[in-house]
């Protein structure tokens, strides 16, 4: 998978806090330090595998909620409290994604070295994610995006990924505050609309 | 007055949780009937029967803060969201064999959770009830918090982590098994 997606609103992982996402059922865990840097890596600790989306930040680390082993800005383990003393090793890190922000929304890449040249610019900000139980490739044909997974709307910016095969989170942008409700709503309409077609079909 | 209450039950955990909130020190004495007909609470001449009632009434003591109030429409809602959520839990964690994908039970009721909580914040506001957390938010939280035990996956909702975020940061705040402390 290449490319970058986006997973999330920044305003959903304020500073200080971690949140889960999942990019086609790989789990990533998504935090934020009190400096305001975002992180994205893999959603499991060296240690015993404990989701470190459940984690804390703390001292500008993120702390495993299992043993409270605490992790860096650059991933690398830094305190493990049952051994206070011990100066961890390099090799015990947590595996770090590249992320950016960009438009109101964070994006991933699984790549190493992604180009940015794909990601939209400017200053918008996020209005909120809905969820929209559809594959992904019917939520992209209905907004036309083509080969893209975002699209940009009169002041609007519309992104979509996808979570786990079936599921589509549709995210949300506008440059103008006073854009937001419409944005939303349209969010929601599109929502319902492809959601009832689905139904439709079931049946 | 004290409350008869079943200790791993949702409804029970909203009255506890509301006291807690309020700041009303509540009794409890543990009564099997609580798993089945929800909580109550002994009055001196009287007992009332469901969270929502039993919170109403605490916002009725002399020293409970009247913005713990919410309008009856919300409160209606939430109640209604607690109850279905409720009978969801409890199929859930007591059948005798697993149930396949229970999140699916859940999802429709997370769905319009999600949405009502997402309108609130374009709003500026962070609770259904408006600028103060109130009855309806009280019963709304064991809906959210103990998803987990129907195994919902909470990245496809962020207002409501957003809205449980604030919830655990606010003064009072209690926890029952299923529901991890703030940090
Ligand atoms: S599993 Fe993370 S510290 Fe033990």
């Amino acid at each position: 998978m290449t490319g970058w997606f986006p997973v999330a609103l920044t305003m959903d992982v304020p500073a200080g806090t971690a949140a889960p996402a999942r990019l086609s059922g790989k789990e990533i865990a998504l935090w934020r330090g009190v400096d305001g840097e975002i992180h994205a890596w893999e959603d499991r600790c060296p240690h015993r595998g404990m989701r470190l989306s459940f984690g804390f930040v703390r001292n500008g680390n993120l702390a495993c909620l299992y043993h409270g082993w605490q992790f860096g800005a650059d991933s690398t383990c830094r305190h493990i409290p049952a051994h206070p003393e011990l100066r961890v090793p390099g090799t015990i890190r947590a595996t770090a994604y590249q992320v950016q922000e960009r438009c109101g929304m964070i994006w991933v890449s699984l790549d190493e070295t992604p180009s940015l040249s794909h990601l939209p610019e400017g200053e918008a900000s996020g209005v909120r994610s809905l969820l929209v139980q559809v594959p992904l490739q019917t939520a992209r044909t209905s907004l036309n995006m083509e080969a893209s997974n975002w699209k940009q709307q009169d002041n609007c910016l519309f992104a979509v990924h996808e979570p786990a095969v079936g599921l589509t989170m549709l995210h949300v942008a506008s440059w103008t505050v006073a854009g937001q409700r419409e944005a939303a709503r349209q969010a929601v309409q599109l929502r319902d609309r492809l959601e009832a077609i689905k139904e439709t079909v079931l049946a | 007055m004290r409350l008869r209450d079943w200790a791993l039950d949702d409804r029970c955990y909203a009255v506890r949780l509301g006291a807690s909130l309020m700041g009303v020190k509540l009794p409890t004495v543990t009564d099997d009937s609580a798993l089945e007909s929800g909580p109550a609470l002994e009055l001196v001449d009287d007992v009332l029967h469901g969270s929502l009632d039993i919170l109403k009434r605490l916002v009725t003591l002399p020293d409970v803060l009247q913005e713990w109030n919410s309008g009856t429409d919300a409160m209606t809602w939430a109640a209604n969201a607690l109850d279905s959520f409720s009978i969801m839990r409890r199929t859930v964690m007591l059948a005798s064999l697993p149930v396949e994908n229970p999140a699916q039970l859940a999802m429709p009721l997370m769905g319009e959770i999600e949405d009502r909580l997402a309108e609130n914040r374009l709003d500026g506001r962070c609770w259904v009830s408006g600028d103060h957390p109130g009855v309806a938010d009280i019963m709304l939280f064991p809906v959210v918090a103990l998803s987990q035990d129907l195994e919902v996956p909470l990245d496809l909702y962020p207002a409501v982590r957003n809205f449980m975020r604030h919830f655990k940061a606010l003064p009072g705040f209690i926890t029952m098994p299923g529901v991890p402390e703030c940090h």
